[in-house]
């Protein structure tokens, strides 16, 4: 009996029920004594009231008592043991709530069994042994962290003959390989647990009591998560006070050591013909260094190329960097005319991997998650980064014509695909095939065409403008800067200078050098010197143009000042305004050596800025624009294992119904490998996407609670950590119910009658 | 000394007191009977008429005041926590004596004569009545040295009483009363059968009529000898529902026996006391005669 106190020997504190009669008697003898001379009034009001007195007298020290003996009782903490519980709850039914860490930390191999393995192999064993068990009508409920809005078992009975259904479920346990989060998890499970029920129910969570799942990012080394009550342990520890039992099942070895390689990425835009450098960042998550660790990169089906790691320390990190050249498509083909076949782009699968056979017996056991030791990247390389050159004075004689330096920059090396149009061809121009559009001395865009000019720079586009002799200042400003709320910030005011160029001005480059101009800066003074300005616009910023978002980086030496260009940011992409013409007609600039190294800088540096993410996490979605004016809005798919999906792309932005911008979403890439995505142009020719899942590296990250966490209670006090072995020996006696907050009740109400009765009985009657 | 206080700054008070200017009254004429003195013949209408008449007035000297004290041992009863300035709170007896001797003081001042008895269950001091200045300080002296002893009885000294005292007068009892209402109803009636005038002056303490104690007290009688521990406040209802009831008894007695019924709270004021009674008198004078 005395094993269902907590504290049984504060039971002891009953003797205490002797005090109040103590209290009682002493008080009868402490007394004033009075002479008092009516006492035949007194002998006949005691003669009424003495058996009630008494009586009174009787129940208040009775309740004293008893308040004495309850105090004692609730400090020795009773419970009713499970067993006496479920008697009277007249039911043996007990659900069984399993839940299965799913994520990628348990493909961990501990002796060619993964801790998913293992888990599977426990909960067959615990649920045969129960289904077999007569001791307890049990239920069964299955549920994955992965995924806790729908049970694998939910509320099922366990008999011997439901059992080999629910085996059958359990074995096809797959990996989710995705993240974990526990918060989540535990709080589907809580949901689950708090329903309405009357029978006991025991739940059981196999984890591999990784810290990352555990320990929120702000709770300390030491489990000291307290503030945060949506800490997994603090949900555990919640639900787990009403339960028969809870178990935490751990999966796990203790020091699983892992290798992996977290990132993949390349410097810069990926253009055919250029030096890219693909750096590749190498974690060691064990706690042994790491020697002569081989790294292999291989691009597409070609040969792997290997690093090594001399030494890497344990939670180190090191960035390798592959270097690689795409070539170029083998097709000699000159300028492209704007009816020509646009640049094309070239998907290439890279995969960056920890050499596993350079880890040697012994080595294997240095990285126990293999997934995590490779890494996908989806390279879409163009042939070069497609320009459009707008020629708003265009000329037969190729010389003479606006774009002709521009042009003369398609040069093998540079990476950059020209493609020359008049004003009425970019009316038509599908804007989404190029990364740079040149307006050479255009003055007049449709309006529906310079919306169009806007959303494509508002997603990332970079526009140049470059004004020449040709344009008339009111039409540009109200093309262009339409009254502060256009592309350019600035608004031509009117052409200065010296038309005989008989004068001429030099180019001043700001103190902070913009990347474009570094050339200017590098090369030698005297060509600098030799750059004459004759003409030029002069122009005036907008009023309500946010400054934040300019930058002047070239000025003119005019008495003035003026500016010479400005680089404007608008959200993804970029505006360039010169306020000279890209051609000889106003400077000697296009014919120095100078202008070609700063073009190219300018256009890889407008392009450089926009390079889209072609590497998701497993499990995430991916959004592809498509540009109805251009494609098909049927946009398929190929998944790593070639099946091939399709969905119909929506609108951008709903509310604007004249919009040709359309978005395909694709959810839930759940398969590592690479997505093909093809998107059809009208003409029927495909264009694709290439996109690779990768495994969330924060699962790489296998470091353990330590014990010291888990020995100072870090589930509560009703939550046992065991093995998979221990498990099986365990019987559901921690769903002891605990009563001292009945009795603490109790108590108080015997003191409130013990207080109203002593007022009322003695208040003066 | 308690005793002029009382009465001057009373008198003060009651500037139209019927007893001031005690005069020489005319009251009625009746025909002359053999045996009437001679003296009382009023010669005048016997002139005009030729018939003889006696002149009547109204007796107003040598009334005759007896002041019965109870020294019994429950008048001693005082809240012994009620002393103030080291003096002991004033005891019913100390209270009675002070109202008996501002009444002997206020006779006195009328030329009446006061006498004064003291009692318990038998008479224990009498000094016979007088209307000399000194005899009142003689009172107040023996007053002062009495101390309440034996139980309440006044069956035999009233009967001792009524014989002792012949001359009509007027008969102030001060007592707490604690008998048997139908023995005081005896006793008066052997007053009021020698057509005495009788006023009761019922004594009571505060504390006797409204039993404020508090803790837990053990309760020794003054007269018997029987003790009671109890929680007054278990009882206190019931004991002012008992004293109540006494009370009633005690006033239907004096009312049959045509006798007034004051009751004196030591916690009241002698002064308004008495004078409130005085003001009773006076308008009921008149029918009780």
């Amino acid at each position: 009996m005395l094993t269902w106190f907590l504290n049984p020997w504060m039971l002891l504190g009953g003797l205490a029920v002797a005090s109040p009669i103590l209290i009682h008697l002493l008080n009868k003898r402490r007394f004033k004594i009075v002479q008092w001379a009516a006492m035949d009034f007194l002998f006949e009001a005691d003669k009424k009231n003495r058996r009630r007195v008494q009586l009174e007298n009787f129940i208040l020290l009775m309740l004293r008592c008893l308040a004495m003996l309850l105090l004692a009782l609730m400090l020795a903490r009773p419970f009713l043991p499970s067993s006496v519980t479920a008697a009277m709850r007249q039911s043996q039914k007990v659900e069984r709530v399993i839940m299965i860490d799913d994520s990628l930390s348990q493909r961990v191999i501990n002796d060619s069994q993964s801790s998913l393995d293992i888990a599977r192999e426990s909960v067959t064993q615990l649920v045969t042994q129960l289904a077999n068990s007569t001791d307890t009508e049990d239920w069964l409920t299955v549920m994955l962290t992965s995924d806790t809005s729908q049970f694998l078992i939910d509320n099922q009975p366990l008999t011997p003959t439901t059992l080999t259904g629910h085996l059958q479920t359990i074995e096809d346990i797959k990996y989710s390989d995705q993240a974990a989060d526990y918060s989540e998890a535990l709080a589907g499970m809580k949901a689950h647990l708090s329903g309405d029920h009357n029978y006991g129910r025991v739940a059981y969570l196999y984890s591999d009591l990784r810290k990352r799942d555990w320990l929120l990012g702000n709770a300390g080394e030491d489990g000291n998560s307290d503030v945060d009550s949506a800490a997994p342990n603090k949900i555990v520890q919640s639900f787990s006070e009403s339960l028969l039992g809870t178990f935490v099942v751990d999966t796990a070895g203790p020091n699983d050591q892992n290798l992996t390689i977290t990132s993949i990425r390349a410097d810069g835009l990926l253009v055919a013909n250029k030096v890219i450098n693909f750096i590749v960042e190498v974690a060691n998550f064990g706690d042994t260094t790491v020697a002569d660790l081989k790294v292999l990169l291989q691009v597409g089906e070609s040969q792997p190329h290997y690093k090594t790691v001399a030494s890497l320390a344990p939670q180190e990190k090191q960035d390798l960097v592959f270097t690689w050249v795409f070539n170029a498509a083998e097709m000699e083909r000159g300028l492209l005319d704007f009816e020509q076949e646009k640049t094309s782009t070239r998907d290439y699968r890279i995969m960056a991997q920890i050499d596993r056979q350079s880890l040697s017996g012994d080595g294997l056991k240095l990285d126990q998650l293999s997934e995590d030791s490779t890494r996908l990247l989806a390279a879409s390389v163009i042939d070069g980064i497609p320009v459009l050159l707008v020629d708003g004075d265009p000329s037969a004689t190729s010389e003479r014509s606006e774009t002709h330096y521009l042009r003369s920059l398609e040069v093998l090396g540079t990476g950059l695909t020209m493609t020359a149009a008049t004003i009425s061809d970019l009316e038509t121009a599908s804007l989404s095939d190029f990364e740079v559009i040149f307006l050479c001395n255009v003055d007049e865009v449709s309006a529906d065409r310079t919306a169009a000019l806007k959303q494509w720079v508002t997603s990332g586009g970079s526009l140049v403008l470059m004004p020449g002799n040709r344009v008339r200042a009111t039409t540009f400003n109200d093309t262009f800067f339409n009254q502060g709320e256009g592309l350019s910030p600035v608004k031509l005011v009117s052409i200065a200078g010296d038309p005989t160029m008989a004068k001429w001005t030099n180019f001043e480059v700001a103190p902070q050098v913009h990347p474009a101009l570094q050339v200017m800066i590098d090369s030698d003074a005297s060509s600098l010197g030799n750059v004459d300005v004759f003409s030029w616009w002069t122009s005036e910023f907008g009023a309500d143009v946010d400054m934040q978002s300019v930058e002047v980086p070239l000025r003119l030496s005019d008495a003035d000042n003026s500016i010479a260009m400005l680089d404007r940011r608008i959200s993804d992409g970029r505006v360039i305004v010169f306020t000279i013409p890209g051609d000889g007609d106003w400077t000697m600039w296009p014919s120095s050596p100078t202008f070609a190294p700063v073009m190219v800088d300018l256009i890889s540096y407008l392009a450089g800025s926009n390079n889209a993410e072609s590497s998701i996490q497993l499990g995430g979605s991916v959004k592809v624009p498509v540009d109805l004016s251009a494609f098909e809005n049927r946009v398929s798919v190929r998944d790593p294992e070639n099946e091939k999906m399709e969905t119909v792309a929506k609108p951008l932005n709903p509310e604007k119904a004249q919009s040709v911008l359309y978005q395909a979403e694709f959810d839930n890439f759940s398969k590592r490998g690479f997505y093909d995505i093809e998107l059809t142009r009208h003409s029927g020719e495909t264009q694709n996407v290439l996109v690779a899942t990768n495994y969330d590296s924060r699962e790489s990250q296998l470091k353990r609670l330590s014990e010291t966490v888990l020995e100072k209670k870090f589930f509560g006090d009703k939550a046992q950590v065991v093995t998979t072995a221990g498990l099986l020996g365990q019987t559901i006696d921690g769903g002891n119910s605990e009563i001292w907050m009945t009795i603490l009740i109790v108590l108080m109400i015997i003191l409130g009658a013990e207080q109203f009765l002593g007022w009322f009985w003695g208040r003066k009657r | 000394m308690r005793a002029r206080a009382v009465v001057e700054g009373f008198i003060t008070g009651q500037h139209r007191s019927p007893y001031n200017g005690f005069a020489v009254e005319f009251a009625a004429h009746r025909e002359y009977a053999p045996g009437d003195d001679l003296r009382h013949i009023d010669w005048k209408v016997w002139s005009k008429t030729d018939r003889l008449y006696i002149k009547e007035y109204e007796e107003e000297t040598n009334l005759g005041c007896h002041l019965l004290i109870d020294s019994s041992q429950s008048m001693g009863y005082r809240n012994e926590d009620g002393s103030k300035d080291g003096q002991p709170a004033w005891s019913k007896f100390d209270y009675a004596c002070t109202a008996a001797a501002s009444l002997g003081y206020l006779m006195q001042q009328q030329q009446d004569s006061v006498g004064m008895v003291t009692f318990s269950n038998q008479i224990d001091k009498t000094f016979k009545s007088s209307s000399h200045p000194s005899h009142l300080k003689m009172l107040l002296h023996e007053l002062e040295q009495i101390t309440p002893e034996n139980k309440t009885d006044i069956n035999d000294p009233f009967l001792a009483l009524a014989a002792q005292i012949r001359n009509r007068g007027m008969i102030c009892l001060f007592s707490d009363l604690f008998l048997d209402p139908e023995d005081l109803g005896k006793a008066l009636n052997q007053f009021r059968l020698r057509k005495h005038e009788v006023i009761v002056f019922h004594v009571m303490h505060h504390d006797e009529l409204e039993f404020p104690f508090q803790e837990n007290t053990l309760f020794k009688g003054m007269e018997v000898d029987a003790q009671l521990h109890t929680e007054p406040r278990a009882l206190r209802k019931s004991y002012m529902a008992a004293v109540q009831r006494y009370m009633e008894r005690v006033k239907k007695v004096c009312a049959t026996a045509g006798v007034d019924h004051v009751l004196l709270d030591t916690s009241q004021p002698l002064g308004g006391v008495l004078s409130s009674y005085l003001a009773f008198r006076t308008k009921s004078g008149g029918k009780r005669r």
